[in-house]
């Protein structure tokens, strides 16, 4: 390989080796998928992998998660302030305290130096969501905790091995501190394999260019990658745009808990100032800063529409600042579990704010984020059994198209779990799993629909759901309609009552749980909508006539079920006069959240118990 | 292939391959010869083209049709009428509860932080997906009994709809299929003309999503499939070619048409494998135990792994997915299809995709395609984007006298002018600088192609024999084995129709599965025997055995297992039944510690279950197909073109063969070697020959 003699020959190197890192990181990720033992990692690809240069800048990621792709780096920081001096071959390290590189404790960073010619020249890590670390509750992301202390184990910096020599006390420490021991340990093993997969190529690629060649060709890149970003970001229009979101609660009191942000854009940079958000709460929703800055660069990811490589060159144009202590920069003793809400709210926020700059990009708010079932017991035989189920989602309708109905959020790409195969490992039976018709909010182009499962017990379970939106509605964009609740039903057959968003509970055998995710939101006026739309949905019995009128303005033959055209125009520009004449306009922003008031008897009235 | 001294004068045969652009037509004769013929597909109706071309074969090579063995066909048919949609308007009856499993899927979508996707339309509208009162439990149990009458009114409705296809699946009917049954009772009595699917008889396999789907597809292209395969015959029987018509497999096996048109969703997606059968045979006929199969065309390129003479399967498979197959990454873009497929992985690169700059000044090969039309610029058919193959000719690989002897004639002025402005201009560098990166590019995604079915899979590709193919295959196949560490390529005869020949050397074979959910400790011994005897029967009705008495077969016997508690799966060939049970528990389980030893790097003392029970049924002693002609040489066997080999190289005057002129012992490369179909391309580096077979033997080192 000779020396790059022009800018062109560079560029032709730069996405070799571009194409060649992705390729050692999408190595590493199915190295992690193949050999780990959890459904969380196996089925939610709830793992990352990355490659670092020296000083702990990623260099490239595997895309798995996105929400916590931009975790990775405070992990790595961490590591080297702690091993800078004191890395060896053979090494790997391991973290996950929230308050010295890790977001909550089941993420686990593993990390592996990569020495080249006994020179330190890098590190590839992994992370992954482990099964569980002990605490309060199997799984260790009880809503309930106030402190870290309740949640598990800590681990600040550590190594895992030493020049190449197992640390048996420390796997032993990691073995005796959870619940499923034989799931963890394996996770973990899946961990290693893909750092050593990692550490394999990542030699290759440095000696096949010499380690001058390659960092010279790693910093074109990370460059490359900044000037896409701010070329993008450039063509945004400049400005600042805020807007405050809300959680429904924190689980603990009732009060709604606000994510606000501020977001200057300008000069091809992004500065997001989230001041103003709720304090750290007593529960496990708080954010380390690093999640919060993960959450910030999935959702500008998603805003920008070029192919941009997985690393630091994309973070260089993006500032976050979230104040210490609050729920967004959270600060010992703060529990941090469940946190995952947080950070969908986090980009549900950001995507408000631009809304106004962006409105052909940002689309009405999702559901909010996925919901987990965790059930858990024991079998009569005397066998343990737990499992998260992930429920969600639909997005949001956009400039120019309808929201997609049954999607997981963005900020986490999860498969659901075959009823089939749940049924095989928990006592419950699901009774139902679909759409649910009249739900997503109106629009030119409509929110995706709410989804529902319905569960029977079969014996008495653990019972523990942490969902959200259901007093707050996502947003709707410009005349686009807010979505609709989630909703909560737990009770024996045919008495469910309305529960919280968030609870845990023991049931008994007979007892059913409906639980129903939020609507999407809307994006656009909905008598804009085409009339052949809003008859499909008819069709298709996701949309009744009554709603279509209400919502729509299009007006059904009730004999046939045809849309009346002309009936429809003259109902539609009635309402358009109507509009005009109170001297309305609707300005291409998000949506105000839905206030309080309308919460319970809202949830009753779309549930049919009222 | 079997070398044509070894065996005694056989039948003749025909193998046929429908592709979107071609048809190839391969026959064996009696006397051990073979012949190609390619011809333009005939969309309108793909079975002209298949008559025409064995037509215009058999009678060029005085064929005697009645005496054919039999009919190995390939065809595009049901595929296309997913990817267009132009299947039968299709009905479902569910589960009451579950109408919308097979529109939510298994959520995940094929790309991150791309809300621009859409999700591919259901081949049901929801309006046509209808629940039926019943359910059965997880152990077979019946919690709410079928409701007949209600069944009834709602096939009732789908037909008032106009269905012409059902699909039925129901919750857990692997496990007590009765409710499909009766169901399908029903059909039969009081709407016999109906197309009926039921999710047992297609897949009696756990998971309902991954069922239904492959129910849906199955009932969604049932009429098309059936009617062609009819025509086909009619057409077959008016050339007195009345020999069985086989029909090849997503899993590289071939079952009758009959079969076929029963179960279409096992042919759906069969074009890849045949090329990779081809692959398996040249493989066991030259004793290579471990192959990397490179198969390169227009538009995409697609690799597979053969072990020990055998490729790999997969049971994840999506249709119509734009993504690239081959990664759990980047699953749900497509239509899940689960029978069972050759695993391959597939990129969008191919001579035809399109080199670009991007914003920041980044070259770019893909994904977007010319396609066959425009095409490349050099093709003068219109194109104006620059391409890999343009890229191709201006390096010197391609012969600028034009392609398949001279019928397709090429416009290197253009090519070079469009490319310098569109690419070369823009990044300031040579035409053949650029041209190089471009094809180091393309090579790249194929590299990671090639790394996803082998070092992803725990294999190092330096152990690996690659087989080269397609048209554009061996162009970049030695550049791409080169990065890989690849020491030998292989590149067959006729390297453009090779997948047609796979066709000749595909077995009859068929995978029979069914669930089985058992703690492998509590295993009985009858009853599992008694599976396996059914999924046997079900194995031999799966490939047809009616039409084929003089086929002998053997049996496979597989299960699927696990850990308890582990969310994958596992297959280990069952042991011989020994007559101390709990020893062949113990052997049984043994044979899974190793599997998830080499597969996950350990094993523990869990205890496993059983998932799943497979029974492959495979014909024993297929005719195979006899070594290829001798290939043409030309008598200006010294022909010279300027080719560029990187700047490393350089440009290098490098001898231009035919493969027949190439010699039986090794000479040094650079060295370039035309076939009517292909050409291959040698680096420095390499040592070249060509052996008995004809194939083109390359090789790290000098000669």
């Amino acid at each position: 390989m000779t020396a790059p003699t022009s800018a062109g020959a560079a560029a032709i190197e730069r996405e070799l080796i571009r194409e060649g890192l992705a390729a050692i990181c999408e190595e590493m990720a199915v190295s992690v998928l193949r050999t780990s033992h959890s459904e969380t990692v196996k089925s939610a690809m709830d793992f990352s992998t990355a490659l670092c240069d020296e000083t702990g800048q990623i260099i490239a990621q595997g895309v798995t998660l996105p929400n916590q792709l931009g975790a990775l780096p405070e992990a790595v920081a961490a590591i080297l302030r702690r091993f800078r001096d004191d890395f060896h071959p053979g090494d790997v390290a391991m973290v996950n305290d929230p308050f010295d590189g890790g977001m909550h404790l089941p993420d686990i960073f593993v990390v592996r130096p990569v020495f080249f010619d006994s020179k330190f020249v890098g590190l590839v890590a992994t992370v992954a969501h482990h099964a569980d670390l002990g605490g309060m509750v199997a799984g260790s992301m009880s809503p309930y905790a106030e402190e870290c202390f309740q949640e598990g184990l800590r681990i600040p910096p550590v190594k895992l091995y030493s020049r190449g020599k197992r640390e048996e006390g420390v796997f032993a420490l990691l073995g005796a501190n959870t619940r499923v021991p034989d799931i963890v340990l394996g996770d973990f093993d899946a961990q290693l394999v893909a750092c050593a997969t990692g550490v394999k190529a990542f030699d290759q690629m440095i000696r096949r260019y010499g380690l001058a060649e390659f960092r010279a060709h790693v910093a074109a890149l990370l460059d490359y990658t900044e000037m896409l970003t701010r070329q993008e970001i450039r063509t945004f229009p400049e400005g600042t745009y805020s807007y405050i979101d809300y959680l429904d609660d924190d689980g603990v009191r009732d009060d709604p808990v606000p994510i606000a942000v501020s977001i200057e854009i300008r000069d091809g940079g992004v500065t997001l100032d989230f001041t103003g958000s709720s304090p750290q709460v007593r529960s496990s929703l708080n954010n380390t800063l690093s999640f919060t800055n993960s959450n910030t660069y999935a959702a500008m990811r998603t805003l920008l529409r070029s192919d941009i490589p997985n690393n630091a060159g994309f973070f260089r144009p993006i500032t976050v600042k979230a104040p210490r202590g609050s729920i967004l920069n959270c600060v010992l003793p703060a529990a941090t579990g469940t946190r995952g809400l947080t950070g969908f709210r986090v980009m549900d926020a950001i995507f408000g704010a631009l809304a106004p700059a962006l409105p052909d990009r940002v689309m009405g708010a999702s559901d909010g984020g996925l919901s987990l079932v965790t059930v858990g017991g024991v079998r009569p035989g005397g066998e343990r059994f737990s499992v998260v189920e992930l429920v969600s989602g639909a997005w949001g309708g956009q400039a120019r198209q309808d929201g997609e109905d049954g999607v997981p959020n963005v900020g986490a790409n999860v498969s659901n779990i075959p009823v089939e195969m749940l049924e095989s490992s928990l006592p419950v039976r699901v009774d139902h799993y679909g759409y649910v018709p009249d739900t997503g909010g109106a629009g030119l182009h409509r929110g995706g629909l709410s989804l529902q499962r319905e569960y029977t017990f079969l014996q008495e379970c653990d019972l523990s759901v942490r969902s959200d939106r259901a007093t707050i509605y996502p947003y709707g964009i410009g005349a686009g309609r807010p979505g609709t609740p989630s909703l909560n039903l737990l009770g024996p057959d045919g008495e469910e009552v309305v529960m919280p968003s968030k609870f845990s509970q023991r049931v008994t055998a007979g007892m059913r749980l409906i639980h129903r995710t939020a609507g999407a939101g809307g994006w656009g006026d909905p008598l804009d909508r085409n009339i052949d739309s809003v008859a499909t949905d008819v069709r298709d019995g996701i949309l009744s006539p009554d709603r279509a009128f209400t919502e729509y303005g299009v007006v059904l033959r009730p004999d046939t079920a045809q849309v009346d055209p002309d009936a429809t125009e003259t109902e539609r520009t009635a309402r358009r006069v109507k509009f005009k004449e109170e001297g309305a306009t609707t300005p291409v922003t998000a949506s105000d959240p839905t206030p309080l008031e309308d919460r319970i008897s809202d949830a009753l009235r779309r549930s049919g118990k009222i | 292939m079997s070398p044509s001294g070894q065996q005694p004068p056989q039948e003749s045969r025909i193998g046929v391959d429908v592709g979107g652009t071609f048809t190839d037509v391969v026959v064996t004769s009696q006397s051990g010869d073979i012949y190609t013929y390619k011809l333009l597909s005939t969309p309108r109706d793909f079975s002209e083209g298949v008559v025409e071309g064995i037509g215009e074969i058999i009678r060029s090579h005085r064929i005697e049709p009645a005496e054919t063995r039999d009919v190995v066909h390939g065809s595009t048919v049901a595929t296309n009428a997913i990817l267009e949609r132009k299947g039968a308007l299709t009905g479902l009856l569910t589960t009451a509860g579950f109408a919308d499993v097979l529109e939510l899927r298994r959520l995940r979508v094929p790309k991150l932080y791309d809300v621009t996707w859409q999700k591919p339309q259901p081949l049901v509208d929801r309006s046509r997906r209808l629940e039926v009162i019943e359910r059965v439990g997880v152990d077979g149990e019946v919690v709410t009994a079928l409701d007949l009458d209600d069944a009834r009114q709602k096939v009732k409705r789908l037909m008032e709809m106009g269905v012409e296809s059902i699909a039925v699946s129901l919750i857990h009917s692997y496990a007590d299929p009765s409710h499909e049954t009766a169901i399908g009772e029903l059909l039969a009595k009081e709407y016999p003309h109906v197309w009926t699917s039921l999710s047992h008889r297609v897949l009696p396999v756990i998971r309902e999503y991954e069922r239904t789907s492959t129910t849906v597809l199955n009932a969604y292209v049932r009429p098309v499939v059936a009617s062609y395969l009819e025509a086909l015959r009619g057409k077959l029987d008016g050339l007195d070619v009345t020999a069985p018509l086989l029909i090849m497999q997503s899993n590289g096996g071939v079952m009758t048409s009959e079969a076929a048109a029963e179960r279409p969703a096992y042919v759906v997606e069969s074009g890849p494998a045949a090329g990779v059968i081809a692959s398996s045979g040249l493989a066991r006929s030259l004793g290579v135990d471990n192959a990397i199969t490179f198969d390169m065309g227009g538009t995409t390129a697609k690799t597979a792994l053969v072990e020990d003479g055998e490729p790999h399967f997969t049971a994840e498979f999506e249709v119509a997915s734009a993504m690239s197959a081959g990664s759990r990454l980047r699953s749900g873009g497509g239509y899940a299809l689960s029978v069972p497929f050759i695993d391959l992985a597939e990129v969008g690169a191919g001579g035809g995709s399109i080199v670009w700059i991007d914003s920041a000044g980044a070259p770019k090969v893909g994904p977007s395609s010319a396609g066959a039309l425009p095409g490349p610029v050099c093709y003068g058919k219109g194109g104006d984007e620059p391409t890999v193959t343009d890229a191709n000719l201006l390096l010197g690989y391609l012969n600028p006298e034009g392609l398949l002897d001279g019928a397709v004639k090429l416009d290197v002025g253009r090519a070079r002018a469009v490319f310098d402005h569109k690419v070369a201009g823009p990044l300031g560098l040579d035409t053949q600088v650029a041209a190089y990166g471009a094809h180091l590019i393309a090579n790249a995604s194929m590299i990671r192609a090639i790394k996803s079915v082998s070092v992803q899979r725990g294999r190092d590709p330096r152990d690996f024999t690659m087989i080269a193919f397609g048209g554009s295959g061996p162009v970049h196949a030695v550049g791409i084995a080169r990065e890989l560490g690849i020491k030998r390529v292989i590149v067959p005869p006729q390297p453009g129709v090779f997948s047609a020949v796979g066709l000749l050397e595909a077995r009859l074979e068929f995978h029979a599965k069914k669930t089985y959910l058992r703690r492998t400790a509590s295993l009985s011994r009858r009853e599992l025997q008694s599976e396996i005897g059914e999924l046997e029967a079900q194995a031999r009705e799966g490939v047809g055995h009616k039409k084929l008495h003089t086929v002998s077969f053997e049996f496979e016997p597989w299960v699927e297992m696990r850990y308890v508690g582990q969310g994958f799966e596992l297959p280990v060939r069952l042991p011989p039944f020994a007559d101390d049970w709990s020893s062949w528990v113990g052997e049984l389980n043994r044979a899974f510690g190793e599997q998830h030893l080499n597969t996950y790097g350990h094993v523990t003392n869990n205890p496993t279950e059983i998932v799943q029970l497979l029974v492959v049924i495979r014909e024993l002693n297929p005719p195979g197909v006899p070594a290829s002609n001798r290939p043409d040489s030309q008598a200006d066997g010294s022909r010279k073109r300027e080719v560029f080999f990187g700047d490393a190289i350089g440009l290098l005057p490098t001898p231009v063969l035919r493969r027949g002129d190439l010699a039986l012992t090794p000479a040094d490369a650079p060295m370039i070697v035309e076939d009517y179909d292909a050409t291959t391309v040698v680096p420095p580096g390499y040592r070249v020959f060509r052996d008995r077979s004809q194939n083109v033997i390359i090789e790290e080192g000098s000669a």
